[in-house]
């Protein structure tokens, strides 16, 4: 059995977007713009991880809500 | 279709109370920031001083236009919650645009994205950045004078043209009068206000759709009466043509990113004004974990509540979906809230104009006036340049508006349109100067013009995009044939293509001449920034009080400032500053070093400080000595405390 179709988004986004995230990473470590000896490098280094797991945590979470953990009836108004 | 306009009482005198009274304070209130502004440093960077959250409040102003309640509400409408998508998807390129463009930018102390060409690659570079921007952001101003005049036409029934004379009247005159601080100042309260309103409309909608009148219920009853396509947070991968998820990843995930970050010039003055780069990452980091979020939601509520309603039977389907905010917004609100309401979308409007009118003026006096019209006069001459400007800006914008007004949609869609063609290539080539230094300027030259044309090109043959939309990830044309979300998608890689290509047989610019303009050598420009070797000895921040003095307006290393000055520019010129060795010592700071000493009362953002270098200690205990020309410059009070930190 395949991935449901609507995960497809999901997984799209978090491994293309991961693929820039870690080629950016790589880039400013590479010409030492970042240099993680240094304490201030350092602490952004670690929220620049954090703010990857925090955008892929709350669409994560959005997901199985939405799938999963409150599914309710599901409305058919609007456009 | 029937107009909302033509079956609307247009809110209460209460209403138009409330928005009269937003106008008076705004122009008020941004005009008292002239006497801030004295210079041209001043008038389009701020001095680079402020705080953080001044920043932050001002990239979130900014960033949420009135197009944005309008179009998101209809998204949010039509597609549901997905309409989230675009406000959630901007951390991937983080780390490029915090240790490489923004410490590039703010250490060389750029005043121009057209300016950066001419350093990086050359005078032809910059010319056709000049063209490139100043079309964009004119054109850019008209477009949302335009989406406002329309909106509060279908709101209140007033006439297009006189909401956009207003508009442009109030904004030319604080920005000609306050420029860049006056900018930031009003976007605090602006960006409070449309969060504000847009919050305070999604709690009116709950309330509005709850069961037994309780938020909770409101919740409940919005999420139930969703379709789960509606509730997911993305769109389906690749249909339909004109909303999927691939779609809009690629053009707002991926291009607009990069443009957003690495060309808008109204966003590089913000950062540009920070009192650090560490400021300004924290600008961003809270702009995008934390508003960006809440302005989605501010944005978008709208049309999740009507969208709700309609499924529930409580609200009737709007005539047109771009309706649906204005229909909810009308249906909840009461008196007086409608009018916050209202105040809010100008509140949108004008913090984005502000900033376009803003940059378009530094933009025309540091890249035509002053390299072409006017060389070698005093900075008095351009400052008065930078104010006119504004008002020319301003006046170019009304005239445009007025211009889309008379001939319609189309002529807006002839200039997106433009702007898809042009936009792609020049990002290309910032970025790819900003992180590659092999890069040449042939191959900036090519990547702008030749990735131009392929864009172009690409408008007129989509079959071209194919192998990017319906090959790669299925995605079918629209019904025009073509590919809206993924020409930006093609024009980048084009032109990365042409440009790389380009370099790879011309000759790159020596490294010494392109020092600092490179992620390579941040660290070089970091120390020309400072004049010096930086000391990373992390320290504490001292509060002490303010005494004036007579000596030192150079410092003891002032042979090691020229010797780190950069390429064809001056050194660095810092006031001195003396401080007691117990503060050296708790600062961690050796003399030489670059301290920012601010007024100690944080809530004033760094509107009264200075960046200033260490002095030899002097033996007066708890005082920071300051020559009299520093303490004019940094709008100190006397009598108050200082909070000196220092940089590096």
């Amino acid at each position: 059995m395949g991935i449901p179709r609507y995960w497809y988004p999901y997984l799209y986004q978090y491994a293309v977007g991961l693929a820039i995230f870690v080629l950016g990473l790589l880039v400013i470590i590479r010409a030492r713009s970042c240099v993680l000896s240094r304490r201030d490098d350092r602490f952004w280094f670690g929220v620049l991880i954090f703010g990857f797991l925090w955008y892929a945590g709350i669409h994560l979470a959005w997901y199985l809500a939405a799938l999963y953990v409150l599914p309710g009836s599901g409305g058919e108004g609007g456009a | 279709m029937i107009l909302l306009a033509q079956r609307r009482t247009y809110g209460t005198p209460l209403d138009y109370a409330i928005i009269f009274a937003y106008f008076v304070f705004i122009l008020a209130f941004g005009s008292y920031f002239g006497r801030y502004s004295r210079s041209t440093r001043e008038f389009f960077f701020s001095g680079q001083r402020f705080s953080w959250w001044l920043i932050m409040m001002s990239i979130v102003a900014t960033g949420v236009g009135t197009h944005s309640f309008m179009k998101y509400s209809q998204v949010g409408y039509q597609y549901g919650l997905s309409s989230s998508m675009a406000y959630m998807n901007d951390w991937f390129f983080m780390p490029l645009f915090m240790f490489a463009w923004l410490p590039i930018i703010y250490f060389s102390r750029v005043r121009s994205v057209p300016e950066y060409f001419e350093r990086r690659f050359g005078m032809s570079c910059r010319l056709i950045a000049v063209i490139i921007l100043l079309s964009y952001m004119v054109g850019y101003i008209g477009y949302n004078l335009y989406t406002l005049g329309m909106a509060a036409q279908q709101v209140l029934g007033v006439d297009v043209r006189l909401c956009i004379l207003i508009i442009s009247l109030v904004s030319a005159v604080y920005i000609a009068a306050g420029g860049q601080t006056a900018v930031i100042f009003t976007d605090l309260a602006q960006g409070f206000m449309l969060l504000l309103a847009g919050l305070l409309l999604f709690v009116l909608g709950l309330d509005y759709i709850a069961l037994d009148g309780t938020l909770l219920s409101g919740l409940r009853e919005l999420w139930r009466n969703l379709p789960l396509s509606a509730r997911l947070p993305f769109a389906d991968f690749n249909q339909p043509s004109n909303f999927n998820f691939v779609g809009v990843f690629w053009q707002d995930a991926v291009a607009s990113s990069i443009m957003f970050l690495f060309i808008n010039q109204g966003l590089i003055m913000r950062f540009m004004a920070a009192k650090s780069v560490n400021e300004g990452r924290k600008a961003i980091l809270c702009n995008v974990l934390i508003f960006l979020p809440l302005s989605m939601l501010a944005v978008s509520n709208a049309g999740w509540i009507l969208r709700a309603a309609v499924g529930a039977g409580r609200m009737q389907p709007p005539p047109d979906p771009s309706e649906a905010f204005v229909t909810v917004a009308e249906i909840v609100c009461h008196p007086g809230v409608f009018g916050f309401v209202l105040a809010a979308l100008s509140a949108a409007l004008m913090s984005t104009i502000d900033t376009l009118t803003n940059a378009t003026a530094a933009l025309f006096v540091y890249d035509v006036y002053q390299p072409y019209l006017a060389r070698g006069r005093p900075d008095r001459h351009y400052l008065r340049a930078g104010r006119y400007a504004s008002i020319a800006t301003s006046a170019a914008g009304l005239g445009l508006g007025l211009f889309f007004v008379r001939f319609g949609t189309d002529m807006y869609k002839v200039h997106g349109e433009f702007q898809a063609v042009v936009t792609p290539p020049i990002v290309a080539a910032v970025f790819l100067g900003a992180l590659w230094k092999r890069f040449t300027a042939a191959g900036a030259l090519c990547a702008m013009v030749g990735g131009a044309v392929c864009t172009y090109g690409s408008e007129v043959v989509p079959a071209v995009v194919a192998p990017f939309a319906t090959w790669l990830h299925g995605v079918q044309p629209d019904e025009r044939g073509g590919y809206a979300f993924m020409i930006a998608m093609f024009g980048l890689v084009a032109s990365a293509v042409i440009g790389v290509v380009v370099s790879l047989f011309t000759k790159p610019k020596p490294e010494a001449e392109i020092a600092g303009l490179c992620v390579d050598s941040v660290e070089l420009g970091r120390r020309f920034f400072k004049g010096g070797q930086p000391n990373y000895d992390v320290g504490r921040k001292v509060t002490a009080s303010l005494r004036l003095s007579d000596q030192g307006t150079t410092g003891p290393d002032e042979t090691a400032a020229i010797e780190h000055a950069p390429p064809k520019q001056p050194p660095p010129a810092y006031a001195v500053v003396r401080l007691g060795p117990q503060a050296m010592s708790r600062l961690k700071a050796q003399p030489g070093d670059l301290l920012y000493v601010g007024d100690a009362r944080w809530w004033l953002g760094g509107l009264r400080s200075l960046h200033c270098r260490a002095g030899t200690p002097h033996e007066l205990g708890d005082v920071v000595l300051m020559h009299q020309a520093a303490f004019k410059v940094g709008n100190f009070v006397a009598g108050r405390r200082v909070r000196v930190e220092k940089i590096f």
